[in-house]
């Protein structure tokens, strides 16, 4: 696990695939991550090929909680095999996914910046 | 000491699931009869999360009071790994279609075991009597075109 700032954006790079087994460690590192100061947020999981439901829980729990704290994570680092995880759970309905950090970093800084807030405003109200 | 999966299938074709550790060992006893089913390595890793999701699932529930312990057994034929987690308990709904539907609006922190066992494995069934419930999934190797 690595904790990296970039900028006005904090990354977690998490570099352990999830199961019961480490699942609490990672819902720290991911409460951690969003508890840091900034509106811009990275859960890079580049090096991972595998996650469980408990996982899945909590990152979309760190979403919704972050949006009501005007913080805006987002994944990056999809692996063949996450990414598959991800579609059978429907995860591209609410929260934005990359497979380039560089992606997710240039996302985050136009958001931060303030010209796609009105996209992702609207995109939340469109989730509703 | 290296386990082959002839050794474990003859010797080990099930194993009692007591505390969430056992998980793991389940975990790794699919992955063995998988990879000498030939399955491909993404296919034997998402058949591990399907374990590790359904004997979650199983313990979840067994540990509450009055609830006994669960097993899971394997089978594997030519093609199609048949993977049972059995406990006692009340049955519970499977839809697969419903699954879909629920994947669509969950953003909770809970509910999506199921869901990826549907996605993941070609069929599931579920058979129980008044006491006991069996949770059946199975996968079938794909062949080469």
């Amino acid at each position: 696990m690595d904790w990296i700032v970039y900028n006005e954006i904090q990354i977690l790079l998490w570099s352990q695939d999830v199961t019961q087994k480490n699942v609490d460690d990672f819902r720290q590192a991911v409460w951690k991550l969003l508890g840091q100061e900034g509106t811009g947020f990275v859960l890079d999981l580049e090096p991972i090929v595998y996650l469980n439901s408990a996982a899945l829980g909590i990152i979309a729990d760190a979403i919704l909680q972050g949006r009501l704290r005007h913080k805006h994570l987002v994944i990056t680092g999809i692996q063949p095999t996450v990414e598959e995880i991800f579609n059978i759970v429907k995860f591209s309905a609410f929260m934005k996914t990359f497979k380039q950090r560089d992606d997710a970093i240039e996302y985050l800084k136009k958001i931060i910046r303030g010209e796609e807030w009105n996209d992702h405003i609207l995109g939340e109200f469109k989730q509703v | 000491m290296t386990i082959s999966w002839e050794s474990l299938n003859k010797y080990e074709q099930h194993l009692e699931l007591r505390r969430y550790e056992d998980i793991y060992t389940a975990m790794q006893r699919t992955k063995l009869l998988a990879e000498g089913m030939g399955f491909p390595a993404q296919e034997i890793l998402f058949l591990q999360l399907a374990t590790e999701e359904a004997c979650t699932n199983a313990l979840d529930h067994c540990v509450l009071p009055g609830y006994g312990c669960c097993e899971i057994h394997w089978y594997g034929s030519d093609t199609t790994i048949q993977i049972m987690v059995c406990q006692e308990g009340r049955a519970f709904d499977f839809d697969k279609s419903a699954c879909t539907e629920m994947a669509e609006y969950n953003d909770g922190l809970r509910g999506r075991g199921l869901v990826l066992i549907a996605g993941l494995m070609d069929e599931t069934e579920i058979l129980h009597d008044e006491d006991h419930l069996m949770f059946i999934m199975r996968k079938t190797k794909k062949t080469e075109a």
